[in-house]
């Protein structure tokens, strides 16, 4: 038995955070609407016996031969670079990852 | 000569004997363009210097002695979020607008290969994401076949261009329509092959699993023939299937005597613009005085719940393969004080309002919770969609159902009519869901010039057999005119 | 109160392929020019998809069967969604559910005793990049900014998940080298943990009174096995003290500062992460078919384990001696390359465990830049059997062939040792030793006391005698009558 699952606006501000994307208040009801929407739709789909079913997977004719290990040196790397919005010599420079206010995950490796 | 009117074909036909040259061909279309596009905004980038130079090496070719390939002077053009070398890729958004690619999309490549010359890029919604191309930087688009009307979308501007007479082929891109939506509401033919069909190389990604490079064009033979073109494996996609195809071209005009093909019923036809089930009833006919049976076709499973399955596969997938635009290696950037706040700026000043509540759509649905109660089911029913097609295939032949239930919407008109609202979803992306190769065919017009089109599907990996049919209708339809641009307002009152 | 540890490890081997897992930058990024090491894919570049690595899937499964692990045809890869700087496409491809290899284990040797550590499963993955902070330490912490290197970003990797089933660290270490041994065994990785190519996450926890399992931190940062000692040691202490005092354990993950000795808290973002995992619709499923499996069971050398066994049984060594002759393959290869010369097991045994490994000792180097082969050191070996040399000389001999990369025959004569005849410098010492042992015939030769000569007569017959008449008679006369003044 699904349960029948209403987005909330606490979801949709951890959303926010994991997808680094800006919403302004007010329009967090009518993108909270657009999903709720989506998911209402889908719970007709319960209707349905999939438990014999396996997700869904393509029916392949001829599977391409797997890749073989040669390297391959690309030539486009210095006009990437060049093209880089962030370039510092040969790095990309970013800001502070932990900022003051921010909570962030100390990953070191 | 009036070369915009010649199909690709009869174009590299004669760029091979030596009526014409492919520079002259290019220059009659680019006049066209420059002339005609400043209203319709079809194009976004023109490339002519790269294009006369394309044209010069066929014209070498030809002099020489050399084969200069099947699409020999043929001007194209594809959709923005083609990746095209040296030539701006923009996906008609804020967060490509000055990137410059340095590679060749497979199908750009395998075009340029062929002979054709390549003129340019065409408008399209913000990343591929809208029916109507009237999300793009660039502003909208108009249809060609009345200004009063969007063209669809999101590869609207392909449609427009190739309905408008500014090339004989383009290309675009079809996630869950949208190649052969904007194909119907422009009245030219579209395609979107089996899923595996073409190498996704090079395209910017919308949904991994729904993508599909679509040609989009005016008449089937010369569909048949891109499509032999752009087919094959590619080692930089795993996805494109290695099977080996047939030759389309020739298969394309096998008819279709004695072969078994289904109308689609039990969906609300009420809903529809009667012209639309019209176009529906003459391509049936034209069928059985063609040699085909008919029988009809219901798919339950498919018609109640491929939208909702659609929705949750593209949005999930789409806010994924967005996610790699954050400023930082190309694209549009702004700087933060942490990183955290660098990624939202440059995504939220990169992408219009569309876009960022789709991303947020996608991602909602695949959090905690969300994903193993909706997504997965979602992935099963999908499985279960497919499974129906097969086994309806295992019967017939081809399947015919409508494209939109609607004809072109008017510009800024937004649909309203919560049916209508599905059945378009649902008819445009059942396809993609399942992988099945799809054309949606120009039968006719309205008394107002409105182009009506009907949806042609067959088994994944049936191209062949569905060009086969659709060639065979569109010999008795007759295939579409090039759209009346140079009456002023284009449409008749 | 001392509360059972209960030790569970996670660890990243890099694949020994020549290229990334999904596309066709070279693996060879040690050293490299930042941000050379890369292409459209690994970068992320807009319409570029991944393309899988043959190579790399074998080694997987090869790995796999190694740890007695059974392969699954078809398997996936997912995503797993995170934004940060070193990971272009903001999700790193892995295998989230059925990954490729499940349900095996390690046999190790720890505390005294054989112990079975089941493998919860294997997984392939890609790499992320490298940040690199302007801070005094190189930490995060304080970094106003940091650089990206994307050169290791989209490298092979093979994760491996133990089940908690180790209960000290000296298991948790034995484990970790059964590992390592056995990736460069099966030649699928180098296994150096200096080097980044094998990484260790550690999760521990202290089981409750009731036998259930207690709250589990994860232990990252920790880069050489004595900080993974460490790093336990300290963990297991700290918890048991938290405990003790009526305190409660947070399940987080925990950093090991290896300057300070401790492990700190990572400040983690509120709400746990959520990764959003789902297929990776970009790829195929990967092929691994009981044909394929097969093939490459078929390919497999011979497993440390299996060497070990053999070693014991065929040579008649002892454990102790076969564990450290076959701990690693190259040494293993080495013995029984210096065995099929015909030289006595038990003896070439001793040379590699004694005179062979201090040298390479002293060297700084491994058995691979030995400059003897083995074969020279086997017939060095048979000489002694045959009593051609005496031991001290044939150490001598190896000296100069490791000093003068010189065969056995050339040292032989360098050493002033004639074949099958002692004679020059190797005589002398011989000489020398025999007055060394017989101070009182000395002393009377050297006072003069000697009239008739017999005591010189008998030095010369010791000598003699120790050169089991390898000498010729008139040399040793004459050096012993040299010798004495």
């Amino acid at each position: 038995m699904i349960k029948k699952m209403e987005m909330d606006e606490e979801r949709l501000r951890e959303v926010l955070g994991f997808s680094c994307i800006g919403l302004p208040e007010e329009e967090y009801a009518e993108v909270l609407d657009r999903v709720n929407a989506v998911l209402r739709m889908c719970d007709d789909m319960q209707e349905l016996d999939s438990s014999n079913v396996s997700p869904f997977e393509w029916d392949v004719m001829k599977a391409p031969a797997r890749r073989e290990d040669i390297p391959v040196t690309w030539d486009g790397r210095d006009r990437f670079l060049d093209q880089a919005p962030v370039r510092d010599g040969d790095f990309f420079h970013v800001p502070r990852i932990i900022a003051r206010d921010d909570v962030e995950m100390e990953e070191e490796e | 000569m009036e070369f915009h009117k010649l199909s690709a074909l009869e174009i590299a036909e004669g760029v091979k004997k030596g009526s014409w040259t492919a520079s002259e061909v290019l220059s009659a279309h680019l006049d066209r363009i420059k002339k005609f596009d400043g209203q319709i905004n079809s194009v976004v980038t023109l490339s002519e210097e790269s294009a006369y130079s394309d044209a010069r090496e066929t014209d070498n070719a030809v002099s020489e002695g050399r084969d200069p390939g099947p699409l020999a002077g043929v001007p194209f053009l594809v959709k923005d979020n083609f990746c095209t070398d040296g030539i701006r890729t923009t996906c008609c958004s804020k967060m490509l607008s000055d990137w410059i690619p340095d590679y060749d999309a497979t199908a750009v490549k395998r075009m340029k290969d062929a002979g054709a010359v390549l003129m340019g890029k065409t408008n399209m919604d913000e990343f591929a994401m809208g029916s109507t191309t009237e999300s793009s930087i660039f502003g909208p688009t108009l249809n060609p076949r009345d200004f009063n009307r969007v063209p669809g979308g999101s590869s609207g501007g392909s449609a427009a261009a190739v309905a408008a007479g500014f090339c004989p082929i383009a290309l675009g891109s079809d996630t869950g329509g949208s190649v052969r939506q904007p194909s119907a509401f422009c009245g030219v033919q579209g395609m979107k092959p089996s899923y595996g069909q073409i190498s996704r190389y090079g395209i910017v990604a919308y949904a991994s699993s729904l993508d599909q490079v679509g040609p989009i064009t005016r008449n089937i033979a010369d569909m048949a023939a891109v499509l032999g073109v752009l087919a094959g494996p590619d080692p930089n996609d795993t996805t494109c299937d290695a099977y080996e195809r047939p030759s389309f071209s020739e298969t394309a005009s096998a008819g279709i005597k004695g072969k078994k093909i289904a109308v689609l019923t039990g969906y609300d036809a009420e809903s529809m613009d009667s012209p639309l089930i019209e176009a529906i009833e003459k391509a049936v006919e034209y069928c059985r005085s063609a040699g085909a049976e008919i029988v009809e076709a219901k798919l339950p499973i498919t018609m109640k719940h491929a939208v909702a399955c659609y929705y949750m596969v593209a949005l999930g997938d789409a806010s994924s393969k967005l996610a790699c635009f954050d400023g930082m290696r190309y694209g549009h950037h702004s700087d933060g004080r942490s990183l955290v706040e660098m990624y939202k700026r440059s995504r939220n000043q990169g992408f219009g309002k569309e876009v960022r509540k789709r991303i947020l759509i996608g991602t909602c649905i695949l959090t905690r919770g969300y994903y193993e109660n909706y997504y997965v089911p979602a992935t099963k029913v999908r499985q279960m969609i497919a499974d129906e097609y097969a086994e309806l295939f295992k019967g017939v032949d081809s399947l015919i159902c409508p494209i939109s239930p609607a004809l072109p919407y008017k510009k800024g008109l937004v649909e309203e009519d919560p049916v209508r609202m599905y059945l378009g979803d649902a008819f445009s992306s059942i396809a993609n869901l399942a992988g099945l190769p799809s054309i949606s065919l120009n039968i006719g017009f309205t008394e107002e010039g409105l182009p009506t089109n009907v949806q042609l599907m067959g088994p994944r990996f049936g191209d062949a057999g569905l060009l086969a049919l659709a060639h065979a209708i569109e010999n008795k339809a007759g295939s579409p005119p090039i759209a009346d641009i140079e009456k002023k307002g284009g449409c008749r009152e | 109160m001392k509360r059972r540890s209960v030790i569970g490890l996670e660890i990243h081997l890099q694949l020994k392929t020549k290229t990334k897992l999904f596309c066709s930058c070279s693996s060879d990024y040690i050293g490299a020019t930042p941000n050379t090491n890369i292409c459209p894919v690994c970068l992320a570049v807009p319409g570029t998809l991944p393309i899988l690595n043959d190579h790399a899937v074998e080694l997987g499964v090869k790995i796999g069967l190694g740890l007695h692990c059974s392969i699954s045809d078809n398997t996936r890869f997912h995503r797993k969604h995170y934004f940060y700087a070193d990971l272009p496409k903001a999700y790193q491809i892995t295998q989230y559910e059925h990954p490729i290899a499940v349900g095996g284990y390690v046999d190790i040797f720890a505390d005294g005793k054989e112990k079975r550590v089941r493998v919860h499963h294997l997984h392939l993955e890609e790499d992320a990049g490298k940040l690199v902070h302007p801070t005094s330490d190189g930490r995060l912490t304080g970094a106003s900014y940091s650089l990206v290197d994307y050169n290791r970003g989209g490298m092979p990797l093979s994760e491996i998940v133990s089940e908690p089933d180790m209960n000290s660290a000296e298991e948790a270490i034995a484990y970790i080298t059964q590992i390592r041994q056995l990736a460069r065994y099966l030649e699928v990785s180098d296994g150096e943990m200096e080097s980044g190519s094998l990484r260790v996450d550690v999760n521990v926890s202290l089981s409750n009174p009731d036998g259930s399992l207690g709250t589990r931190v994860e232990i990252k940062n920790v880069n050489s096995l004595r900080s993974i000692e460490r790093a336990l040691e300290y963990e297991i202490a700290r918890q048991n003290k938290v405990l003790d005092e009526g305190g409660h354990l947070v399940q987080e993950t925990r950093l090991w500062d290896d300057v300070a000795g401790v492990t700190r808290s990572m400040r983690s973002k509120e709400g746990e992460r959520d990764y959003r995992y789902y297929v990776e619709m970009d790829l195929a499923p990967i092929s691994a078919g009981p044909e394929y499996v097969q093939k490459i069971r078929e390919s497999l050398p011979e497993m440390p384990w299996e060497k070990r066994e053999r070693f014991i049984s065929e040579y008649s060594l002892s454990l102790e001696e076969s564990l450290q002759l076959t701990e690693q393959k190259e040494a293993a290869d080495y013995f029984e390359a210096c065995v099929s010369e015909g030289a006595p097991a038990a003896k070439c045994a001793n040379w590699m465990r004694m005179e062979v490994q201090r040298i390479l000792r002293d060297l700084g180097i491994g058995i691979n830049e030995f400059p003897v082969p083995a074969s020279e050191l086997g017939k060095l070996i048979i000489k002694v059997e045959k009593r051609e040399l005496s031991n001290t000389q044939a150490k001598d001999v190896l000296a100069v062939m490791v000093e003068k990369k010189a065969s056995l025959k050339e040292a032989v004569g360098l050493c002033g040792i004639s074949d099958g005849r002692i004679t020059g410098h190797a005589l002398e010492e011989v000489i020398r030793k025999i007055f060394a042992s017989e101070p009182e015939a000395v002393e009377t030769i050297k006072s003069g006391n000697d009239k008739k000569g017999a005591k010189v007569k008998f030095l010369q017959g010791l000598v003699m005698r120790e050169t089991r008449g390898s000498a010729d008679p008139a040399e040793v006369a004459s050096l012993v009558n040299s010798m004495l003044g």
